[in-house]
């Protein structure tokens, strides 16, 4: 999808801010509808470059500053090479994308060769682990290393006001551990402030919103990875007196210190990010399975439900747990047809037009099985719900307007338009399924929703400009 | 500090278990006893603030256990036990390991309790022992140690503590099942040995970390953070294992529940397979494999004209044979998208394609034989088969138990594997094969009863 056909439609409908959202109850308020903010697509080129200018003014200029502590060649390449181990360790944190453990290595830098070397040692992990590992862009990955030299010549300079000293980091006064304890913080703020600005330029959501959202999940990975830092500078500072007396096994000892534990988080930070992905495929293959089984079911119907209900949740803006199980439900939510004789499911439709008694079953069915699945109560609840109507209408419940969970009443919409837009008989156009849709507004479907969904699809291009407009025109 | 997972048990203890219990008891306190002599006077007192930090941090880890999937449980107490040696010496270390095991089993019975103060003062005393003898030092003592010279000593002492540690609980858990002790040490730590020793270079690096001058406990403490941090992650992960784990298990079932014709059938299957599996000594984590194989074995079949093909009567055409026969491949290839445990990707797809081989090499899909198949895959083979003989089914009366073992034994060496034969009979004449149906029943049969009311209304 195009960004900028989303900003144009935007602007050539007026903007947003014309919905009228009644009730606030749903999270639906008109502020979060405009608080989802249109990427800045234009500004983000003059941030990022701004940023790189500054990054590559600071890094010229702390060659200057360079003697601070005497540094050994190899002592130098130590930290580039931890750092750069390190930098290509990274985790998912949402709001921001993505953060490395390379903190720990930056922050013992700045404790233990100063702002100036560090932030060499900065930009050559850096430019090493996105350009060449990761094989990003050149104007990101000199982004990435301008924002953390940047950062790291802030810090330092703070580090410096309050007190501390470079390389004699003491631990037995209270000045000193403020000193440590304020920097670490300052370089975890400004870090995710610099990222969380980028990320809200080209992918829109707010600025403020990412920076707070990624700051809670930053602090725990920050932390650890602060510790280890303070004791790598701490154990530098040693000389490794002790430890070794040829330089390599002196190495291999910080080495050891840093990576192992900072390894093993990442591992476990890495495995918890990947199970989710894990969870939401299996629950893909149960739906189609279930698809292949049920007489009369559309191969990929789940999957695409799921899709489009993803969509519509995002764009309301729900939290991301709540967007996760509104997906879940799509996959299953007609699990409970495995339950439901294959003779009523391929009989059709009686002669009102409704559905079997024993069809409608499924529904109630369907939350019986994921029911026991404590996870899944939530996904449970919209499956059960997902043939409520609007006017109160719907089965199994009866259950009207906002009775019905937000959930289920995008999983309906999806449901509906997935299953207009691909039914096997006599597929609609998407514009006339949302017009059909549209129909519906009010008696079987949400009014408000309805208007998201066509918002959405128009966004995409996938539904044309006047199907959508008339909504509103029918709303204003 | 190592715990096994609780087994059922089913039959009384061996008589010697107590006595054996009290006598590595009262071994390990008379050890402790002659080591603290043979340490008096040589250290002085500075070590009795670090060592409270570190019998502080071995019952923390204690306390705080990872709680891996269906009950089984680990802890990193391994790292801290093996740092305490290398900075203190057994003497001390073993007093912390005897606190921290008396702390950590409070509430277990008085015999437990001092059977593991025992088995973790003679670990001390013999890794202690092998450490010395090849030269190693302790920091308390010698100020600081050159460790990079003393590889083989730090390894050796290693090795020796897991091997008495682990050989002892085994020891006790076999007279407690009345089971080979060989057995249970293969089924219950020869595979957590490289995890164990894995955490050996965590201890040394504390131990290492311990002895920069003028920092000592602060820098353990920095060095511990992320190891908590990555205690919680893995926490974490394990918790959404668990829900994996029953989501999938929950919804195959449903997939199967509805069927007059294969209700419960994965269900039992899994039970007994699991029955051979430990009736084979096959280790826990293979046990954890096995049980998803079971679980998910019959997936491929679901497709809408599974039924006819199968009901019908007659021999199938060429097509629908095809069919048949490609279930197994259906049925992995779903599995690999489903499976999620750490490193045995395709374990568990691997199984269930080759659960309709036979042994002779006549079996589809692939017309593997012999040790070809892996044993998971052998074993869950007999197990169903088995289940479809003595299942209750609508449609037909069920074989009585001797006539199905009758038929495996025919068909043992061709189609079955004798072994797992062998151990579904041994199981079964020990009273530990459970076949009547005890499956607890799922509110599935009040729906179907209702949907069954609403179909009848509509006809």
């Amino acid at each position: 999808m195009s960004e900028k056909a989303k900003v144009k439609s935007e602007k050539a409908k007026g903007g947003p801010s014309r919905f009228e959202i009644r009730d606030s109850r749903d999270r639906l308020s008109p502020l979060r509808l405009l608080a989802s903010s249109t990427p800045r697509l234009f500004l983000l080129p003059c941030y990022v470059g701004a940023t790189i200018l500054a990054g590559m003014l600071a890094l010229a200029h702390s060659l200057g500053g360079w003697g601070m502590v005497e540094l050994g060649g190899w002592e130098l390449a130590l930290f580039i090479g931890l750092a750069a181990i390190l930098d290509v360790m990274v985790v998912p944190v949402a709001g921001v994308g993505a953060m490395a453990a390379s903190f720990a290595v930056f922050f013992a830098g700045l404790l233990a060769l100063g702002a100036g070397p560090t932030c060499w040692v900065a930009a050559l992990a850096v430019l090493w682990s996105d350009g060449i590992v990761r094989r990003k862009p050149l104007a990101r990955s000199a982004f990435n290393a301008s924002h953390s030299v940047l950062s790291l010549l802030g810090v330092g300079w703070i580090f410096q006001q309050l007190g501390g000293e470079v390389g004699t980091v003491v631990l037995n006064r209270w000045q000193p551990i403020g000193a440590v304890i304020a920097s670490a913080v300052c370089l975890w703020l400004l870090e995710t402030a610099w990222v969380s600005a980028a990320v809200a330029l080209e992918r829109g959501g707010g600025w403020w919103r990412r920076l707070t959202s990624a700051l809670g999940p930053g602090l725990a990975w920050d932390g650890a990875l602060a510790s280890a830092g303070l004791l790598l500078a701490l154990l530098y500072q040693s000389r490794w007196e002790l430890v070794g007396q040829s330089s390599w096994q002196g190495a291999l000892f910080l080495g050891a210190t840093v990576l192992i534990p900072c390894g093993l988080l990442y591992y476990a930070y890495r495995l918890q990010g990947s199970l989710g992905e894990v969870y939401s495929q299996s629950l893909r293959t149960l739906g189609a399975l279930l698809e292949a089984k049920v007489e009369g079911s559309q191969p990929g119907h789940g999957e695409q439900v799921a899709k489009l209900a993803t969509r519509l949740a995002e764009s309301l803006e729900l939290p991301p747990a709540q967007v996760e199980q509104i997906r879940y439900a799509g996959y299953l939510h007609d699990i409970g047809k495995v339950g439901v004789p294959s003779a009523m499911l391929s009989r059709g439709r009686d002669q009102f037009g409704g559905e079997p008694e024993a069809v409608r079953l499924h529904a109630q069915l369907g939350s019986g099985i994921l029911s026991p699945i404590r996870f899944l109560q939530p996904a449970a609840e919209m499956v059960k719900a997902h043939h409520e109507r609007w006017d109160g209408l719907g089965y199994p419940a009866g259950l009207r307007q906002r009775q019905i969970p937000l959930g289920a009443r995008v999983l309906a919409l999806a449901n509906a338009y997935v299953g207009m837009t691909h039914s096997p008989a006599q597929p609609l156009t998407p514009d006339q399924a949302i017009s059909r849709l549209k129909q519906a507004a009010g008696s079987r479907f949400d009014p408000e929703m309805v208007v998201v969904l066509a918002r959405v699809l128009c966004a995409s291009g996938e539904v044309t400009r006047q199907e959508a407009g008339e909504v509103e025109f029918a709303r204003q | 500090m190592m715990q096994s997972a609780v087994s059922a048990r089913t039959t009384e203890p061996a008589r010697l278990l107590r006595p054996y219990l009290l006598l590595i008891g009262l071994l390990g306190w008379i050890v402790l006893a002659w080591l603290l002599v043979g340490m008096r006077g040589r250290m002085g007192w500075g070590w009795v603030w670090p060592a409270g930090f570190f019998l502080g941090l071995a019952v923390l880890v204690g306390l705080q256990p990872v709680r891996l999937p269906r009950g089984a449980v680990t802890t990193v107490g391994f790292a801290v036990d093996y740092s305490c040696l290398l900075i203190f010496g057994p003497a001390v270390a073993g007093v912390i390991g005897l606190v921290s095991e008396t702390v950590l089993l409070w509430k277990s019975p008085g015999s437990r309790k001092l059977f593991n103060q025992g088995q973790v003062v003679l670990a001390f005393a013999g890794a202690g022992l092998v450490y010395r003898g090849l030269g190693g030092q302790y920091v308390q003592l010698a100020g600081s140690v050159p460790f990079g010279e003393k590889g083989v000593a730090l390894i050796a002492s290693g090795v020796t503590y897991f091997s008495i540690s682990s050989l002892l609980i085994a020891i006790g858990i076999a007279l407690w099942e009345r089971r080979p002790v060989a057995g249970v040490w293969a089924m219950s730590f020869r595979w957590t040995a490289p995890r164990f020793l894995a955490l050996a270079p965590f201890g040394l690096l504390m131990a290492m970390v311990y002895q920069t001058p003028g920092l000592g406990l602060v820098a353990v403490g920095l060095f511990l953070a992320p190891l908590v941090g990555a205690r919680y992650a893995f926490q974490g992960a394990m918790e959404m294992v668990a829900v994996h784990r029953e989501t999938v298990w929950a919804l195959s079932k449903a997939l199967e529940a509805y069927d007059p014709y294969t209700r419960d059938h994965s269900e039992l299957v899994t039970r007994y397979a699991l029955a051979m599996g430990r009736e084979l000594a096959l280790p826990a984590p293979r046990l954890e494999i096995l049980e998803w194989a079971c679980r998910l074995h019959d997936i491929g079949k679901c497709r809408q004209d599974w039924e006819s093909i199968i009901r019908k009567p007659g021999k199938p055409s060429e097509r629908e044979w095809e069919v048949i026969r490609q279930h197994p491949v259906e049925g992995s290839r779903l599995a690999e998208r489903m499976e999620f445990l750490p490193h045995t990707a395709g374990e568990v797809a691997r199984i269930v394609r080759a659960h309709h081989e036979r042994l002779d090499g006549s079996g589809y899909p692939d017309g593997q034989a012999g040790e070809r198949i892996c044993l998971e895959a052998r074993v869950l083979g007999v197990a169903d088969a088995f289940e479809a003989m003595t299942a209750r089914r609508a449609y037909r009366q069920p074989r009585t138990t001797q006539q199905a073992f009758a038929e495996l034994r025919r068909c043992a060496g061709s189609q079955f594997d004798p072994q797992a034969v062998d151990a579904l009979i041994a199981l079964w004449e020990r009273g530990e094969l459970l076949v009547e149906d005890s499956l607890e029943q799922a509110p599935l049969p009040a729906l179907l009863a209702a949907v069954g009311e609403a179909a009848g209304g509509m006809g």
